[in-house]
């Protein structure tokens, strides 16, 4: 099922917080469809080791009936079959974005990868 | 990190080494299948001797890679589950216990979980911020418990099920990747340059369905596979490098395992069926050497008062070496009770060997004892001058592919 997630106030930007809560590496990339146009474009890329630390952040001017795709990627190769738990929290003014909470969780491959993309609508 | 050199005299060296070791060895009481009997006459010395040979088998059996076992729980049933569910929530976990249970309540055999509680139970996370925190540090100790549990029944129609629950602890890890901060700036280099260039085509707009159809899922699952392709190639080489660098780092770790016999599969039915207990230990020797402890203490009720025993086997051993070139030498050991009378309850080995890369992939290797023979097992093996020559295409010390 893809999120469906707001709905969301056009005048304020949406904040979107990544965070894996399972010590794995992450890397991520966040791309921003507008509702007039059919062209993804990318706002935000991150990983371990980027200065940001445990918690990524990135930020859009968006609007209802746009969309976002986000492509996470955990890794752990000392830890191979793992579970893991990362959050990608959607918020605006501070406050949650309603269905804005979106846990990715799954197990690594046995050299301890996974990835996860999925896009969801703005409502 | 010093090492040595392949010179064409360290080589030379390497092989003298050897053959001088075998020259001064006397083999017939450390290599059985070397050691030819005179006569059929059976002694109780010859009895005394072949229990303990079983005796020093055994401690080099079970001591097999001085590590604690992945999932003990398994390890206590002495089996290698097909399949190890592995919930990576608290709902798939609920549903993985239920799994566990047929529609009778029994238990059911062949089961195998194995959970980290810090990945799925809300509030126990750990990032890596607090896992890297230095100094006695719970959170890092919470993130390697993994707890295993498994269920299965030896041969018989009328042979209990033996239910068995494990936990595997990391009390330090020096070799641990995830703790070095240029380890993990690599690490997230690498994994980034696998991101899709960009989205999936055909991405429906919000307001013309709101399910992916089955083409979409398609490319989705392309998408992720091509990207945990890219990911595995480059975390592969960059974990190896790391954990070959770091050969004969320090760690510890413990594990436990028991577990319940069920009459007929029943928790009704249930009898203690044991205990046991590892501890693995490593020690930094400057540059070129390791010293590792092992110790695995094993409390088996049997089926009787009769069939109770207690056995403690333990190692020690020193690795010399380097990524191309080592050695080790060990001794071997295990203490019983409960043996019959005329039976030894105590039993020790020692083993020695000599290992070199001669190309990529491919080891000459040279060694005495129990250790070579059990558990350093080469592809192909040739006996010369008295000492057990095997060529093998990985080395013994070489991290786990």
């Amino acid at each position: 099922m893809v999120p469906r997630v707001g709905p969301i106030d056009p005048t304020a930007p949406v904040r979107l917080e990544l965070v894996c809560e399972s010590g794995h590496a992450v890397a991520f990339a966040l791309w921003h469809r507008p509702p007039d146009t059919g062209e993804w474009k990318k706002f935000a890329e991150g990983r371990t080791g980027d200065g940001q630390g445990d918690v990524h952040h990135a930020s859009i001017d968006t609007k209802p009936h746009a969309q976002i795709y986000y492509w996470v990627a955990v890794s752990n190769p000392a830890r191979p079959h793992a579970a893991y738990r990362a959050r990608l929290s959607l918020t605006q003014r501070d406050a949650l974005v309603p269905h804005g909470s979106i846990d990715l969780t799954g197990t690594t491959d046995a050299t301890g990868n996974d990835s996860v993309e999925q896009w969801l609508d703005f409502v | 990190m010093a090492r040595l050199r392949l010179t064409p005299g360290v080589r030379a060296a390497f092989v003298f080494l050897a053959i001088l070791l075998a020259a001064t060895t006397p083999l017939a009481a450390q290599d059985a299948d070397t050691a030819q009997p005179d006569d059929d006459t059976t002694t109780v010395d010859d009895t005394e001797s072949d229990s303990a040979d079983l005796v020093r088998r055994a401690a080099a059996t079970v001591i097999s890679s001085y590590s604690v076992p992945d999932m003990p729980a398994a390890a206590f049933l002495g089996t290698t589950p097909a399949t190890i569910t592995r919930p990576a929530t608290a709902r798939d976990l609920l549903i993985g216990l239920a799994s566990g249970v047929d529609e009778h309540g029994q238990a059911r055999q062949g089961f195998a979980l194995e959970a980290s509680p810090s990945a799925i139970v809300p509030g126990l996370g750990v990032s890596l911020e607090q896992y890297r925190e230095p100094g006695a540090n719970p959170r890092y100790l919470l993130a390697n418990l993994l707890v295993s549990l498994g269920a299965a029944r030896a041969a018989g129609d009328t042979a209990p099920t033996v239910l068995a629950y494990g936990i595997r602890l990391t009390l330090f890890d020096r070799a641990d990747p995830m703790r070095d901060p240029v380890f993990l700036q690599a690490l997230g280099d690498s994994i980034a340059r696998c991101r899709p260039k960009a989205p999936i085509p055909g991405i429906p707009r919000g307001d013309t369905t709101s399910q992916a159809n089955a083409l979409l899922r398609d490319l989705l699952a392309e998408h992720h596979d091509r990207a945990v392709r890219c990911m595995d190639s480059h975390t592969r080489k960059l974990a190896r490098r790391y954990a070959r660098a770091r050969w004969n780092a320090s760690s510890m770790y413990v594990a436990y395992a028991g577990g319940e016999r069920l009459g007929r599969g029943s928790f009704a039915r249930r009898r203690h069926a044991g205990d046991r207990v590892w501890a693995t230990g490593a020690i930094r020797v400057g540059a070129v050497a390791q010293t590792l402890v092992y110790a695995d203490w094993t409390h088996d009720r049997g089926d009787g008062a009769a069939d109770v025993f207690d056995a403690l086997s333990y190692g020690a051993r020193v690795n010399l070496g380097s990524e191309s070139a080592n050695g080790f030498v060990e001794l071997l050991g295990q203490t019983r009770s409960g043996t019959p009378v005329g039976v030894p309850g105590r039993a020790t080995a020692w083993s020695a060997g000599l290992e070199l890369r001669a190309a990529e992939s491919l080891w000459i290797s040279a060694g005495l004892g129990e250790r070579f023979r059990r558990t350093a097992t080469p592809e192909v093996v040739a006996v010369l001058a008295g000492v057990r020559w095997g060529v093998s295409l990985r080395s013994w010390l070489s991290p786990a592919e």
